[in-house]
């Protein structure tokens, strides 16, 4: 799932094993010679028990900010990127297991 | 800043940013409409701190470099660049030009002496980032190389500059 709304840059439910909610501080940067803009990475759990989903976000800092799309495509950028990073095995095994109910 | 270009009657002179110029780049940014400073740095700044980490005063003249159009001490505008770090034949481009400057020829001045100064330390392109709407910028670079093409990618305008050996 993908959406822009409310401020968030977008925030997308992926296969991932978290049992809490936790938020970091990331930065994006557009180049060398553009300010980098702060944001908050938050992963939620999804239904916890059920299945291994969570939702991750990037949320901007300064909500009111218009983000221009160089900042929205290096957010995509990120968020593929860390979510690459954080699928566990698990995750990828209840995809490929058939006789396993999905959330 | 060092001066590297006089000033004719009614027009700029075209000096070289020092790191010790922090004060008159702090109150050229003052200077700047809000528009101005959106197009510049693609994000709403509201005080130079927010700038600090870009490290604009860092300028040793081959790595990064940044030349600036001067009238009666005041900046005016500042024309920089910064290499890329791994395609060092490669460097971003940034220019702002004080919002009562602008359409007077101070951004091609800027970006033609800069251009020089570039190709001289061994950069052989510009990559450039811009806002689609920002006309001013696309004909600034139009002037420069004539044959620029940028591609539409996230929100902006991006694309090489190709300069030619002086």
């Amino acid at each position: 799932m993908i959406r822009l709304a409310d401020g968030a840059v977008f925030a997308r439910l992926v296969d991932l094993a978290v049992c809490e909610p936790s938020m970091s501080v990331v930065e994006l940067r557009v180049g060398r010679l553009r300010r980098p803009l702060q944001m908050e990475l938050r992963v939620t759990p999804w239904r916890p028990g059920r299945s291994a989903r969570a939702l991750v976000e990037l949320v901007p800092d300064e909500r009111r900010v218009p983000l221009t799309g160089a900042y929205f495509e290096a957010g995509h950028r990120l968020l593929d990127h860390i979510i690459d990073e954080l699928v566990v095995p698990e995750a990828h095994a209840l995809k490929e297991s058939p006789g396993r109910p999905r959330g | 800043m060092v001066l590297i270009e006089k000033a004719s009657i009614g027009q700029a002179a075209l000096g070289q940013l020092e790191p010790t110029d922090g004060d008159p780049l702090r109150k050229f940014f003052y200077s700047l409409s809000p528009q101005t400073v959106y197009r510049r740095f693609l994000s709403p700044v509201a005080r130079p701190d927010q700038l600090e980490r870009l490290h604009l005063l860092d300028v040793d003249g081959s790595q990064r470099q940044a030349l600036v159009a001067v009238v009666d001490g005041d900046i005016v505008g500042v024309a920089r660049y910064a290499r890329d770090q791994k395609r060092p034949e490669l460097a971003e481009l940034a220019v702002v030009v004080a919002d009562a400057w602008q359409g007077q020829g101070i951004g091609t001045r800027l970006l033609a002496a800069l251009a020089d100064a570039a190709t001289r330390t061994g950069v052989e392109g510009f990559a450039v980032l811009t806002l689609p709407d920002n006309q001013a910028a696309l004909r600034l670079l139009r002037r420069l190389v004539p044959e620029t093409r940028l591609r539409f990618a996230g929100g902006v305008l991006e694309g090489v500059v190709r300069l030619r050996a002086a």
